[in-house]
C-alpha cells in the first residue's frame, strides 16, 4: 500500500461527484443528434416509482459534452469490433448504412394497394420502391452482419401487386460503381442516384429522358450531415457534398429551400417539409400525382421537366385522404408512389 | 435489472450522487453515529428502487427478530426445528401475500433476497438476541444486499458492533469498487453485443460459442457484485473477505455460502417457491442442489438459465445436419475483448496490476473514462436478473 493509493482513491471519488454535477444541465434540445433531451423531473415527482427511469436518462441527456461523450464510446466500440451503433451499420470508407425492418403485414399492404388501384383503375398507375444503400452496396458492411433481404421482398410484393411497377435495383447497382448513389452519412438517394432512378422511369414509361450533359451539376454545400451520422453518433467523420442537377428553362423556385442548410434536418433542403407541393411546367402537357416518402424527393426535380403539372404528397406529413385529393383533380392521369419499403407501411 | 428492489448500480445517479455524498458523510460524523447513517442511507437505497418494498422489508425483519426472542426463550422440551419451520412457513406467506397484492403473480427474482436472508438467520441463530437496531442495520446494509443472501448476522455482528476505518480501507475498496462497476459497465456490454449477434447465427459452432461466452459473462457478472459489494463495505469498514474469499471461483464459493445451513431439499422448495414455479427456475435448482460444488457443472446450468435459447439448440444438436456448420461470422475483432474477460475473469488481472503499480494507475484512469462514456452513452448490458 503506497501514500499515493489514498489521495488517488480520494481524488476518484471527487471526480464521481464532479461528473455528477455535470449531469445537472437544463438543455431542451441537441443540435448534434437532432434530439428533444429529456428533463429532470421535478423532485417530490422522484419518488413515484415510473420517474426513476426517466431521472436517469435526464442525466444522461443533460450531460454537459454529450454528443462528444457519444461519439468516444461509439469509436471505442468501433475499434474493438462493434461496427454497429443505435441500429446503423458502420461501412468501409466512411458510409453509414441504415438496415431497413422486415414488413409487419406485407399481405394487407399488397391488398391495400391493390384495392386503391381497383377504385382508381382509369387512372395509369406505377408503384416503384427505393431500395436502402445495404442492398445496393451489401460489400460495404462487415461480412456476417445481420442483414435482411430486401431485394427478395421487393420482388414479392412486385409480383402481387396489380399495377404497374418499376425495378431500380439493377440500375442503382450497375451505375454505383461510377457514382455515389447514396450519401455517405445519410439514408437518402444523391441527385446521381436520382438520376439513374429517374432514367429507369422514364424508359419503363416510354418518354425520352435529358442526358445528363444537359443538366448544370451546382454543388450546394460540402458540409451536408444526414441523418445517420445523427443518429448513429459520429458527427465527426468526413461530410458529404451535396449536389443538384439544374435543367435548363425551368423555375426551381420552390423546389430547393436554402434555409434548411443551416439547420439539422439539411436534407430538407429539397422540397422543404412540405405534406403537398406543386409545380408548373407551362412546355410540357401532363398531369402526375406523386406520392411519396422522404427517400424519393431527390427524384422531383428530374419529374418537373416532363409533366404540365406535378402533384407532390408526401405521406408522412400529409393527413387527409389520397383518394380524395384524386377525386378534386380529375385532369390527373397518372399516379406515381414513391417509396423505401419501409415507408409503404405507412401509406393508404 | 429495470424492476430490481433497490438501486441499480450501474447508472449515473448510484455512482455520481448516491456513493460521493453517503460516503463524504459517513466519513464526516462521528463514529457512533455511522451505524445509523448507514441504516438511513440504505432504507434511501430500497426507496430508490421501489418504495412499497421497504413495508414487507421491516415487517419480515422486524417477525424474524421476535421470532429469534421466541427461539431464545424455548422451554427445553420443545424441538427447536419444529418452530423455526414454523415461522418460516409464516415468513414465506407474509411473502407471497406482499407479492400478491403488490405484483400479482409474476415478479422480480430479486426481492427473495431479504426472505432469504431472514429464513438463514433463523437457521443459524443459536442463542443471543441481538439488539433490533443493529439487525436492521444488517438487513437492510446495501454492500450486503447487493452480494445476495450470502452473510450471515452472526458473521457481522463484531464488526457491527465495532469497526474503524483505516486509509488502507478506503484506498483497497475504492480500487475494488472501480473495478467492478467497470466490469459490469464494459466487459460485459460488450461480451453482450458479442453474444446478441451470435444468437442470431443458429449453427453448431456459434452454440458452443455462446455457451462458452456465456459462462465468461457469468462469471463476470458476479465477480463484478462481489468487487462492488466487497469495495462498497470496505468502504464502510467491514471486512468480508474473512468469511467469503473472493477470488475464489466466484459463483461456487457464492452457491456454498448460499444454501449454507439449510439441507438440499428445503433450500431447493424455499427457493423455487420464492422465485416462481418456472420450469427453467425448477431445473435450474434441482441441478444446482445435487452437483453442489462442481464448478463446470454449476456455471453450464446457470447458462441453461439465463440463455433459454441455448436449451434448444443443445438438445437439437442431434438433429442438426452438419452442412450448417459454415460460419460466416467474423468473431476476429472481437477477439481481443474476450481476451480481455477471459483474463479478468480468472482473476489474472490482479496479479499483473499488483506487479506494476504505474500501469495499474493508468489502468484505472482509463477505467473510470470508459465507465463514464458507457454511462452517458446509455449501458444496454442485459445485466443478470437473480441479482439486484
Amino acid at each position: 500500500m503506497r501514500k499515493f493509493d489514498f489521495i488517488f482513491s480520494v481524488i476518484f471519488l471527487v471526480v464521481f461527484f464532479l461528473f455528477g454535477l455535470l449531469c445537472l444541465g437544463d438543455r431542451g434540445v441537441s443540435f448534434d443528434e437532432n434530439k428533444v433531451l429529456v428533463k429532470r423531473p421535478k423532485l417530490q415527482n422522484v419518488f413515484a416509482s415510473d420517474q426513476m427511469d426517466l431521472l436517469e436518462t435526464s442525466f444522461q441527456d443533460q450531460f454537459l459534452y454529450r454528443s462528444r461523450f457519444l461519439e468516444y464510446a461509439t469509436n471505442v466500440k468501433r475499434y474493438v469490433g462493434v461496427k454497429e451503433s443505435n441500429g446503423v451499420f458502420i461501412g468501409n470508407d466512411g458510409y453509414l448504412l441504415e438496415q431497413t425492418q422486415r414488413l409487419t403485414d406485407p399481405k394487407k399492404l399488397v391488398s391495400s394497394l391493390n384495392d386503391f388501384y381497383k377504385s382508381h383503375n382509369d387512372l395509369n398507375m406505377s408503384l416503384l420502391l427505393i431500395p436502402s444503400h445495404i442492398t445496393i452496396r451489401p460489400d460495404l458492411v462487415q461480412k456476417g452482419s445481420p442483414i435482411f433481404d430486401e431485394y427478395a421482398e421487393m420482388k414479392s410484393l412486385y409480383r402481387q401487386i396489380s399495377f404497374n411497377t418499376i425495378d431500380v435495383v439493377d440500375t442503382l447497382k450497375e451505375h454505383s460503381k461510377e457514382y455515389d448513389m447514396y450519401y455517405h452519412l445519410d439514408s437518402h438517394l444523391t441527385s446521381y442516384g436520382a438520376y439513374y432512378v429517374y432514367q429507369k422511369y422514364a424508359s419503363s414509361n416510354d418518354f425520352d429522358f435529358m442526358t445528363m450533359d444537359r443538366f448544370h451539376v451546382e454543388v450546394v454545400t460540402d458540409s451536408f450531415i444526414g441523418d445517420l451520422a445523427q443518429k448513429s453518433y459520429l458527427f465527426s467523420l468526413k461530410k458529404d457534398t451535396m449536389v443538384t442537377f439544374v435543367p435548363e428553362n425551368v423555375n426551381v423556385d420552390r423546389l430547393y429551400f436554402d434555409e434548411f442548410l443551416e439547420t439539422n434536418h439539411m436534407y430538407d433542403y429539397f422540397l422543404g417539409n412540405n405534406s403537398l407541393v406543386s409545380f408548373v411546367n407551362e412546355s410540357q402537357s401532363n398531369e402526375v400525382l406523386v406520392v411519396k416518402d422522404d427517400d424519393a424527393n431527390a427524384l422531383i426535380p428530374f419529374l418537373v421537366n416532363h409533366y404540365y403539372h406535378v402533384h407532390v404528397i408526401d405521406v408522412n406529413r400529409y393527413t387527409d385522404s389520397i383518394s380524395d385529393y384524386l377525386n378534386d383533380h380529375k385532369e390527373i392521369k397518372e399516379v406515381l408512389f414513391v417509396y423505401g419499403i419501409n415507408g409503404l407501411e405507412k401509406v393508404l | 435489472m429495470k424492476d430490481g428492489v433497490v438501486m441499480n448500480v450501474y447508472r449515473i445517479l448510484f455512482l455520481c450522487f448516491f456513493v460521493p455524498i453517503f460516503y463524504l458523510i459517513y466519513y464526516l460524523i462521528p463514529n457512533k453515529f455511522r451505524n445509523g447513517w448507514l441504516f438511513v442511507g440504505s432504507l434511501l437505497f430500497f426507496v430508490l428502487g421501489k418504495q412499497n418494498f421497504i413495508w414487507y422489508f421491516l415487517l419480515s425483519s422486524c417477525f424474524t427478530y421476535i421470532g429469534m426472542h421466541v427461539l431464545a426463550s424455548l422451554p427445553r422440551n420443545m424441538s427447536r426445528r419444529k418452530v423455526t419451520l414454523w415461522m418460516i412457513g409464516i415468513l414465506v406467506l407474509l411473502w407471497f401475500l406482499f407479492v400478491r397484492f403488490e405484483y400479482g403473480t409474476i415478479y422480480p427474482v430479486s426481492y427473495a433476497i431479504i426472505l432469504l436472508q431472514n429464513i438463514g438467520t433463523l437457521f443459524d441463530f443459536k442463542k443471543k438476541v441481538p439488539t433490533i437496531f443493529s439487525y436492521l442495520t444488517y438487513i437492510s446494509c446495501f454492500p450486503n444486499v447487493l452480494l445476495g443472501p450470502v452473510l450471515s448476522y452472526f458473521d457481522m455482528e463484531d464488526e457491527l458492533k465495532k469497526r474503524k476505518v483505516t486509509k488502507e480501507d478506503f484506498s483497497l475498496g475504492m480500487f475494488s469498487f472501480i473495478k467492478g462497476i467497470g466490469i459490469g459497465v464494459i466487459l460485459i456490454t460488450f461480451l453482450s453485443m458479442c453474444l446478441d449477434r451470435l444468437l442470431l447465427e443458429q449453427t453448431i459452432l456459434s452454440s458452443f460459442v455462446v455457451i462458452v461466452l456465456t459462462m465468461l459473462q457469468v462469471m463476470l457478472w458476479f465477480q463484478s457484485y462481489f468487487e462492488i459489494s466487497f469495495g462498497l463495505s470496505r468502504m464502510l469498514g467491514f471486512h468480508f473477505e474473512k468469511s467469503i474469499s473472493l477470488h475464489d471461483f466466484g459463483i461456487v464459493s457464492w452457491w456454498k455460502r448460499y444454501g449454507k445451513g439449510l439441507s438440499k431439499w428445503i433450500c431447493f422448495f424455499l427457493t423455487s417457491l420464492a422465485f416462481g414455479m418456472n420450469g427453467n427456475i425448477i431445473l435450474w435448482f434441482l441441478v444446482l442442489s445435487f452437483v453442489g460444488s462442481k464448478k463446470w457443472l454449476v456455471l453450464f446450468s446457470f447458462v441453461l438459465l439465463v440463455r433459454p435459447s441455448i436449451q434448444e439448440t443443445v438438445l437439437g444438436l442431434v438433429q442438426f445436419p452438419f452442412s450448417n456448420l459454415s460460419v460466416n461470422y467474423d468473431l476476429k475483432s472481437y477477439l481481443l475483448m474476450i481476451l480481455i474477460s477471459f483474463v479478468v475473469a480468472f482473476g489474472l488481472l490482479d496479479k499483473v496490476l499488483k506487479q506494476f503499480s504505474v500501469i495499474r494507475d493508468v489502468f484505472y484512469v482509463v477505467v473510470v473514462f470508459l465507465i463514464f462514456i458507457f454511462l452517458v452513452s446509455g449501458v444496454e448490458n442485459s445485466i443478470w436478473f437473480f441479482m439486484i
